[in-house]
């Protein structure tokens, strides 16, 4: 057992809902996510956000739509989709729960 | 001045390094490499490009011009390595290829030659030595060890890439982990029909059947690869043990690491080769008759061990090479055996006839024994049921001969009919010609030796010999003991030729008849 890959294992497990509380916000684009993530301490490495990206986009959970930007390429503005938002709402009620149950173990 | 190269990445151009090009292109391949495969790869590759471009423009080399090698490296760091980009992709249920499990590899970091047996210990968590040890002591027996370690070098991949290594130190390996797999099946299925049961918003109830039928799926396919390496096991050991037998009986006359197991000299292909062909042909039709039986078992115990391991294995083009070394041996033996075999073609008689003294009883007693004679080893020939004596220092072939008693209605005499093959009818007959037989006529006594031989320096080509008895009806006939076992077996009024000894017997129209 090594604390920092238990560390890992747990951001990653919350890394989905996180992205997906960015989002419902209002429409984003990935830099703004990362930035947010990155604030938050959830995220060290840029990369893995993409592959998760693309999967909540596949499952339904995201849509995006094209803006055009002064420099550079243009850019993916995500947004979530209902099915996204009941999602979302889904975890929410989740994550109270998981948090309840930590404070009730560690008060004993 | 350093060299720079104008690049588009995500539509936007840049001057970049060379070196730094470098690096740049190396990390894109491995990422295009691990996210290729996977389901929405190509727009994640797209999307991470996107945000490489984003990166360089934020950089301060950005409009100065180029960009260098220690942005390369920071923007590197920022999106994080290949491995960590597709790392979380791995273990999904989706992408089944990352979940091969475990794999035989050979292993080149741990290797003293060519790293099979590294691999195998990695694969079978023991210690490499053990396997080396295993290797060596075979290979002590007749090289056969060396020769599988030298095809498993060819066949099996390297672990050179870090999935391969990852897939050949993967645990649990064995029975327990297929028990483990089936039983995992079977509780996701039995979680998926409760949900289902219980409305919960799984899926269809069609989906439920469709685990049921995908474990039961998986369930025979672990079954169907546990009966293939069973299978795989007896095939190994059956090719080690008939290497075994082959070479311990054919060629090395009983004798394994200078000592002789069978206790006898029963049968040395090579001495008894340069009996029947031309000597000078021994050596050829050795190694092709080694290469014909040797090489299909040394392929037995090859695919034995990739139905044990199943193993993904680069052997189309080993195969197909030992395939058609093997054809080429056996037409090459085929034709050097039927060139040879043409001196069998013809066969050949001789009779000699010997006038024997009238007497009213005759003693049969045994002249010369084959024990008497300097024989090295015997050889019983497939298919007949006469042996043959061969002599290494005088290069001579003694056979037995057989005896039988006929009535006549003329003079008693005795016949000695001598069988050979040869190339020609004349040929055989003057090989036949050849055969030497001694006896000795007395007065009322005939002495038979036990064998005649095939003279100095004459191969073997299907000699034989019948010593035919005439004498009137009415004669006694003694037979000594001894000479029982060159009888043929059956004379007639159901005496069989081991009750002969030491008796006298009538000799009648249709055999010989016990007297009183």
């Amino acid at each position: 057992m090594n604390v920092e890959n238990t560390k890992a294992q747990m951001r990653k497990g919350i890394l989905e809902y996180c992205i997906l509380s960015v989002i419902s916000g209002n429409s984003c684009y990935a830099s703004d996510i990362i930035n947010r993530l990155k604030e938050a301490r959830v995220i060290v490495v840029e990369g893995t956000l993409y592959p998760l990206l693309t999967r909540q986009k596949n499952a339904g959970l995201l849509s995006y739509r094209w803006e055009e930007s002064q420099q550079g390429p243009p850019r993916k503005y995500y947004e979530l989709t209902d099915q996204g938002r009941e999602y979302l709402a889904d975890l929410d009620k989740s994550w109270d729960e998981l948090v309840e149950s930590i404070k009730l173990i560690r008060k004993k | 001045m350093e060299k720079t190269i104008k690049i588009n990445i995500a539509g936007v151009v840049f001057e970049i390094n060379e070196d730094a090009f470098e690096l740049l292109r190396i990390y894109l391949q491995s990422i295009n490499n691990r996210l290729k495969n996977t389901p929405g790869g190509a727009e994640m590759i797209e999307d991470i490009e996107a945000r490489i471009a984003e990166i360089f423009q934020a950089s301060p080399s950005w409009k100065t011009g180029v960009i260098s090698k220690e942005e390369v490296e920071e923007m590197k760091e920022t999106m994080g390595s290949p491995d960590e980009i597709a790392g979380d992709l791995e273990g999904e249920p989706v992408y089944e290829r990352a979940s091969r499990g475990k794999r035989l590899y050979r292993d080149p970091d741990h290797a003293i030659i060519g790293g099979v047996c590294s691999g195998l210990g990695a694969y079978l968590r023991i210690d490499p030595v053990w396997i080396r040890i295993i290797f060596v002591l075979f290979s002590i027996v007749y090289l056969s060890g060396l020769f599988v370690y030298i095809i498993l070098w060819i066949a099996l991949p390297g672990a050179f890439s870090p999935s391969r290594k990852k897939e050949l130190y993967a645990d649990p390996p064995g029975a327990g982990d297929y028990a483990h797999r089936v039983n995992r099946e079977f509780k996701t299925v039995q979680q998926n029909v409760r949900r289902t049961i219980n409305g919960e918003s799984y899926g269809k109830v069609g989906n439920a059947f469709n685990e049921v039928f995908k474990a039961f799926g998986k369930f025979f396919i672990i079954l169907f690869r546990v009966i293939i390496a069973i299978i795989g096991v007896a095939f190994i050991v059956s090719g080690f043990s008939l290497i075994f037998s082959f070479m311990i009986v054919g060629f090395f006359n009983g004798t394994v690491f200078a000592e002789n197991v069978l206790d006898t000299e029963i049968f040395h292909l090579p001495d008894f080769l340069s009996f029947i062909v031309d000597p000078a042909l021994t050596p050829w039709l050795l190694v092709l008759s080694s290469i014909v039986i040797i090489l299909p078992l040394l392929g037995m115990i090859y695919w034995g061990i990739r139905m044990v391991f199943q193993f993904r294995a680069r052997d189309l083009a080993l195969n197909l090479s030992m395939f058609i070394i093997w054809v080429v041996s056996c037409t090459a033996l085929s034709l050097l055996l039927f060139s040879e075999g043409i001196s069998f073609a013809n066969s050949g008689r001789v009779t000699e006839n010997n006038q024997l003294a009238a007497a009213d009883t005759l003693f049969l007693r045994l002249g010369v024994p084959i024990i008497s004679v300097d024989y090295d080893s015997e050889v019983h020939l497939p298919f007949e049921d006469f042996a043959l004596y061969l002599d290494k220092t005088n290069r001579s072939i003694y056979g037995l001969p057989e005896i039988n008693v006929f009535s006549t209605d003329g003079n008693a005499h005795l016949d000695i009919v001598k069988y050979s093959n040869g190339r020609t009818k004349s040929d055989a007959r003057e090989k036949a010609d050849n055969l030497i037989y001694d006896f000795n006529i007395t007065d009322n006594s005939i002495y038979l030796d036990e064998y005649f031989t095939i003279p100095e320096g004459n191969r073997w080509s299907g000699a034989y010999m019948r010593i035919r008895i005439y004498l009137p009806e009415g004669t006694v006939l003694f037979v000594e003991e001894d000479l029982e076992d060159i009888f043929d077996s059956y004379l007639g009024h159901g005496v069989y030729s081991y009750e002969l000894g030491n008796k006298y017997w009538e000799v009648t129209e249709d055999g010989l008849k016990k007297t009183d």
